[in-house]
């Protein structure tokens, strides 16, 4: 028996969350639950927009993932359009996206995620927080600022500005990649790598102090789903949907994205704004599926470039794939990242780089369009329909958080039974709680990762529904 | 050009007055060309901790809600200290950034924040005319801070 908590909706765009745990007669957790206490209606407002608009307008989603939905709302417009990009233009677009994704990892690493991985989860919950990490650990926090700037500054020198660039539309980019942006590009890509490599150097042996964390934060079987090539290395832009099982067992492969309602369904819970994806074909909620850092290191047989080969070989050596403890986005972050700046430098130097010819004009010529792409958090999927007139009568986005709705619930629960005994909740628990959503690094964080005042609302019920205890942060 | 001087201007240029930061930055490029690095945001953002540290003055331009002490179109500059607490990396102050220079480069500029209270602070890319019309005495109250 549970007793129903009701939350106003918080109308900002990154919003709040709440766990719900739930106790049995001899005070063990049964139950927890992540609620997602936002509301984001962008697939209903737009309805009646110029197909055309979907890129800024969509991008508007989020403040720190905006390029993520500049990308894949652009493709599934190019197929509106159905023309093909530019092949410069395609590079272009995946040098943008990939700063992106080294930004948005840094962020999460450095800034909301070290201060537990540095400080520890039981340390004073007033110094575990971004100042406290500043204070401790200058070195690192230097660090974080540095990698995110880098990832900040090709996006500015791309698109003109750091938050909404304008740049990725319809059939291209607005505007070739000119030599001195280029030449000031690779110029930052030393220093990138050095702060990479230091950190992948450092953060290994870190794990031994989380030994607990490893085995509980999200560590059970599941799906793992993302984009792939036939090269067998990561892939965040192009080539088709790969499913793989907890064994390692790629049970689908080359799955066509414009066809993933075909295999992902779209679950509703009634007590979250978080719609839980889930692989058709296992049923739900039997089709829980990862996605992310994590399960793109699972997918692949190698990152595809040198150094990243190297940290995944690393990596893989201890860690034996699939990887299944959601501890290790954080790991996954870190390789991400370093292959995500040997890859800029590699399209950087591409010959065809510099060239003008970055964008395809085209009336409408489909009435239906999808594009998918690889996010920070995971695999981003957008859908439009048009009328006669370009005007959109349908929109659907599956968000790359979103895929892992159902696996960060299991995540919470498996923590919470692991450290939640008895009528007191103690912060420690209360931070590792918490930091198992850090792990997934959900697009909720603008709310959820303030630093060491995360706006969570903790709530522990007896089995006749009563409150045992309540905790609130923020 | 002193180029140890930085004029940030913060504020969205589509939300009416809020957009003072920017025109500040642009009217200043016009009439003290070259006399300071200048920068024009949305808001301020972590990174902005290591630019800082390159400088020894810099000033904060940014819109602010009137206030009976403060009505619509009044300027005013006040220093700002380092400030040493949490801070979410989403939403930094002008104190919270300082205080990130200070504790990770030792080098914190001296910083003024200069705020403009607005009239209107809704969809629109132009200033009010109260706001309008005080922007050149703004721009001089940055432009002493700068060039002592």
């Amino acid at each position: 028996m549970t007793r129903r908590i009701e939350i106003n909706p918080v109308t900002r765009i990154e919003g709040h969350a709440m766990i719900s745990l739930h106790l049995d007669d001899a005070g063990l957790v049964q139950q927890a639950h992540l609620h997602v206490n936002q509301l984001r209606g962008f697939e209903q407002f737009c309805v009646g927009r110029p197909f055309y608009e979907m890129p800024a307008l969509m991008a508007r989603i989020c403040g720190i993932c905006p390029v993520s939905h500049l990308v894949a709302a652009s493709k599934a417009c190019d197929e509106l359009l159905a023309v093909q990009v530019p092949p410069t233009a395609a590079k272009l677009r995946r040098i943008m996206n990939l700063a992106q994704i080294i930004q948005s990892h840094a962020l999460n690493f450095f800034h909301l995620s070290s201060p537990d991985l540095l400080l520890g989860m039981d340390s004073d919950p007033t110094q575990r927080n971004l100042f406290g990490l500043l204070q401790s650990h200058p070195e690192r926090a230097r660090d974080g600022i540095r990698l995110r700037q880098f990832g900040q500054q090709i996006i500015e020198l791309l698109g003109g500005k750091r938050i909404h660039p304008g740049w990725v539309v319809p059939g291209g980019v607005n505007e070739p990649l000119s030599k001195a942006h280029r030449e000031q590009m690779l110029g930052m890509v030393p220093d990138a790598l050095a702060i990479i490599e230091r950190t992948l150097t450092w953060f290994p042996p870190l794990l031994d102090q989380f030994s607990a964390e490893i085995q509980t934060f999200g560590n059970f079987p599941s799906l793992f789903v993302g984009l792939a090539n036939h090269q067998g290395t990561l892939e965040h832009y192009d080539g088709g949907i790969r499913v793989m099982d907890s064994a390692g067992n790629n049970i689908a492969q080359w799955l066509e994205p414009n066809h993933y309602a075909d295999y992902i369904g779209e679950a509703v819970e009634p007590d979250s704004y978080l719609k839980s994806p889930y692989y058709k074909p296992l049923g739900y909620p039997d089709g829980m599926y990862r996605v992310g850092p994590l399960a793109r290191l699972n997918l692949v047989d190698r990152c595809g470039t040198p150094r990243a080969d190297a940290a995944f070989a690393t990596f893989t050596a201890s860690h034996p794939r699939p990887v299944l403890s959601s501890f290790h986005y954080h790991y996954a972050r870190l390789i991400e990242i370093l292959y995500g700046i040997e890859q800029i430098e590699l399209l950087l130097n591409d010959p065809d780089i510099l060239s003008e010819h970055v964008r395809a004009f085209a009336e409408p010529n489909r009435s239906e369009g999808i594009g998918v792409s690889e996010a920070p958090r995971g695999t981003l999927i957008h859908h439009y329909r048009i009328d006669g007139q370009g005007l959109v009568t349908y929109a659907n986005m599956i968000i790359a958080s979103g895929n892992n709705n159902l696996a960060m619930n299991r995540g919470i629960l498996q923590a919470a039974r692991h450290f939640v005994h008895g009528t007191e909740i103690k912060e420690g628990m209360l931070n590792r709680v918490e930091a198992v959503i850090r792990a997934f690094d959900p697009c909720l964080s603008c709310s959820t990762h303030a630093a060491g005042a995360m706006p969570f609302h903790i709530c522990l019920h007896a089995p006749d529904g009563s409150l045992l205890h309540e905790l609130w942060r923020g | 050009m002193h180029c140890d001087r930085l004029l940030i201007g913060v504020g969205n240029p589509l939300r009416g007055d809020d957009g003072i930061g920017a025109a500040i930055v642009a009217h200043a490029e016009q009439t003290h060309a070259g006399a300071w690095a200048t920068l024009a945001c949305h808001q301020l953002l972590p990174e902005y901790a290591a630019l800082l540290s390159h400088y020894t003055r810099v000033v904060i331009a940014d819109a602010a809600y009137p206030t009976p002490d403060m009505p619509i179109g009044t300027v005013r500059c006040v220093p700002v200290q380092p400030a040493h607490g949490s801070a979410s990396p989403h939403h930094l102050t002008p104190a919270t950034l300082l205080g990130w220079t200070q504790v990770l480069y030792s080098t914190p500029p001296r910083l003024w924040l200069v705020t403009i209270a607005g009239a209107d602070f809704g969809y629109s890319d132009t200033l009010s005319p109260v706001v309008q019309a005080v922007l050149p005495a703004a721009v001089a109250q940055c432009a002493a801070c700068l060039a002592g």
